[in-house]
């Protein structure tokens, strides 16, 4: 019984890494591309300084992301 | 680049002046006056600039309303600065006359939109009584009548109320017809019973129409018809035959309106360059800077120009020096990428090269597929060959590297628009994305590795010539040698490892200061940031995967299904490609800016425009 439980566990498990890890940059990058959004709305010239401030919390996604390939590579 | 300071006369102004002008090469160093400044102010403006660009203002309305574009065959080089163009007065009498006829014209369009605007209303009011067949002087001023005109709603019965209208009284008479899905009626009835029938009408929710401004129209309703219909129709023509002079106006002149437009800015440019420099009362004071390989020509070019009126002093540049980036031409359109950011500045090593070797490189690791990188690229280069300006050009280059990338790596992985199968023969692939992903991660981490620390090294070499070998050691080997640690350790030798990051961390601190050591892991998250190559590139082949599959569902169910599976095809791909290229070019432009670039890159340079270059 414990022994079946362990294949399905592993996949939540690298399911949850992945999962919460996106919601997790999705709730950074809400606030800063909304910011972002407003201040290249003031001033063109800030767009590549609002997309790099933008897209800096992706990494805890990849983060998530290895994470979860460690588990089902494990 | 050189600092250079032209000092002279006020009488040798305008002749220096227009000299750098036609030079194109000094970047003028804009002055601005310190608060405390007794002697030296901005510089007038020549006399003729305020009437040049009284007449610009002028040729550039001219120009808006007669749509004249850029594209006239007359387009020369008119380099030749003219101070006092001898034939100015005929022009500028030229201008104003062309002007009083679009002034002219405009003001007749308009008239007669107003006009068009006032029958259009009439005709409104008019078009649905004309269904009631009646003489327009039945709507008159009555003694012992009164009258209403308008709508009612489709829902209302006419009969029911015509018989509740009789229930009031008999003294009147009601004509009604349908149109445009309302009941158009008028009521004739005597003074006495106004309210009622007021009240009737209300409740029946009516619409009154009001006849007052009609007054004037006499005859038939069906011939006032007519009549504003003729005069409709006469003033559209009217106003068709402005319009048509307005364009031929507009081809007669095009040429006249845009060498002058390009003249006259030109001389403008030279006429208010003075507000750029300072002046004393009598003399003129000129900084800025030109490249080195120009200084010793100018020099002697400038003296003899003035027969050493004018005093010249070169100097070395200092960091607040305009830069100018150089690169082949074929690298030159990822400059555009590099501006996006900052312009590099001056002293730096210019990252554009690097940026032409591994922007491309990413982008077709991610998408990766024949079809899609040969498609997108006879699209670019045939946008690229119609498309104007240089900034759209040099975007459209970029995706043309993009593309051939893309299909280098759709032979190594083996797609072809998501199959792998190029018309019935068979792709091997040298590395299948869906059945190894793991050797494709690791293929990108080691592309992060080796493009973090080609950072670190630029970053070095930086800091070396800025800094010196200590602080280069300090701040860029040492991140080198925690990854060196790091590599060490991960290979089982665990004391060795963990010396070596030590050291670096002691180094890093040392370089850094305490900041540095809160930064420690920003190394590894910055090489772990070059996995999304592999995880872009996976979801971006299981999309086209997808659309094949879902067509393939479709065209196996016949009949029908056929439509269905190519447009399944056609519409999949199209989408897929658009997501291909949006999102692994902000990824790749994102693992430059953030990941790369913060390693070595200052940035905030001055972009190097001289004074008379012109787009």
């Amino acid at each position: 019984m414990v022994k079946n439980m362990v294949e399905p566990l592993t996949a939540i498990g690298a399911a949850l890494a992945i999962g919460l890890s996106a919601i997790a940059a999705a709730i950074a990058e809400k606030d800063i591309g909304a910011a972002a959004v407003g201040a290249i709305a003031e001033n063109e010239d800030l767009f590549v300084k609002g997309l790099i401030m933008t897209v800096l919390p992706e990494t805890i996604v990849l983060f998530g992301f290895v994470i979860s390939y460690m588990i089902l590579g494990a | 680049m050189c600092k250079v300071t032209i000092a002279g006369p006020k009488s040798m102004r305008d002749q220096v002046v227009s000299f750098l002008y036609g030079r194109e090469i000094l970047h003028i160093d804009e002055y601005t006056r310190p608060a405390d400044e007794k002697v030296l102010d901005i510089g007038i403006p020549t006399e003729k600039a305020s009437r040049l660009s009284e007449d610009l203002v002028k040729l550039r309305s001219i120009k808006k309303h007669l749509n004249v574009s850029k594209n006239s065959k007359t387009q020369i080089d008119r380099k030749v600065v003219s101070i006092d163009t001898p034939d100015q007065k005929e022009i500028s009498t030229q201008i104003d006359g062309i002007d009083a006829q679009i002034v002219d014209h405009l003001d007749k369009i308009r008239a007669l939109n107003d006009s068009l605007a006032l029958l259009k209303a009439k005709e409104d009011i008019v078009a649905p009584i004309s269904r009631l067949d009646l003489d327009w002087k039945v709507f008159t001023q009555y003694d012992h009548l009164s009258y209403q005109v308008g709508y009612l709603p489709k829902n209302v019965d006419i009969s029911k109320f015509k018989k509740e209208l009789s229930d009031i009284t008999d003294d009147q008479q009601l004509f009604h017809e349908d149109y445009a899905g309302r009941h158009i009626i008028a009521v004739f009835a005597v003074n006495g019973k106004k309210d009622e029938i007021a009240t009737l009408l209300s409740n029946n929710n009516f619409v009154q129409i009001s006849l007052r401004c009609l007054e004037e129209f006499e005859g038939h309703s069906d011939s006032i018809l007519k009549t504003i219909n003729d005069e409709q129709k006469h003033l559209t023509a009217e106003k068709k035959r402005l319009k048509d002079e307005m364009a031929s106006l507009g081809e007669k002149y095009s040429s006249f309106i845009i060498d002058n437009e390009h003249d006259y800015s030109r001389d403008l440019e030279v006429g208010e360059a003075p507000l750029r420099f300072a002046e004393s009362k009598n003399a003129f004071l000129i900084e800025g800077w030109i490249p080195e390989k120009d200084n010793r020509s100018m020099e002697s070019e400038l003296r003899n120009k003035t027969h050493g009126k004018i005093y010249i002093k070169m100097a070395e540049a200092g960091e607040d020096a305009p830069v100018e980036l150089k690169n082949p031409k074929g690298v030159k359109p990822f400059e555009f990428l590099i501006d996006l950011y900052s312009r590099p500045s001056y002293g730096e090593i210019d990252p554009t090269f690097f940026m032409f070797l591994t922007f491309p490189l990413f982008f077709g690791f991610m998408l990766g597929d024949l079809g899609y990188g040969l498609l997108t690229f006879a699209l670019f280069f045939i946008i690229r060959a119609k498309a104007k300006g240089d900034e759209i050009r040099s975007v459209l280059s970029v995706l043309m590297f993009a593309s051939f990338m893309t299909a280098v790596f759709g032979i190594v992985f083996g797609e072809f628009f998501g199959a792998e199968h190029i018309f019935g023969y068979h792709m091997t692939p040298i590395l299948h994305r869906l059945h190894h992903p793991i050797t494709l991660l690791n293929l990108a981490i080691g592309m992060g590795v080796a493009h973090v620390n080609m950072g670190l090294m630029i970053g070095f070499y930086n800091m070396l010539k800025a800094h010196g070998l200590k602080a280069a050691i300090l701040e860029k080997a040492s991140w080198m040698t925690l990854q060196a640690g790091g590599v060490v350790l991960a290979l089982g030798n665990t004391t060795i490892g963990a010396i070596i990051m030590l050291v670096s961390v002691v180094m890093i601190t040392l370089g850094e200061g305490l900041k540095g050591l809160f930064e420690l892991p920003s190394i590894l998250a910055n090489i772990l940031s070059y996995s999304r190559l592999m995880a872009v590139g996976l979801a971006s082949a299981i999309l086209a995967l997808v659309v094949n599959e879902m067509a393939h569902m479709a065209f196996s169910s016949g009949g029908f299904g056929l439509i269905m599976g190519t447009i399944i095809l056609v519409a999949g791909h199209s989408i897929a490609i658009f997501l291909g290229f949006l999102s692994p070019f902000i990824h790749s432009m994102r693992l430059h800016y953030v990941e790369f670039f913060m390693k070595f890159y200052t940035g905030g340079g001055q972009k190097y425009i001289p004074f008379g270059r012109r787009d």
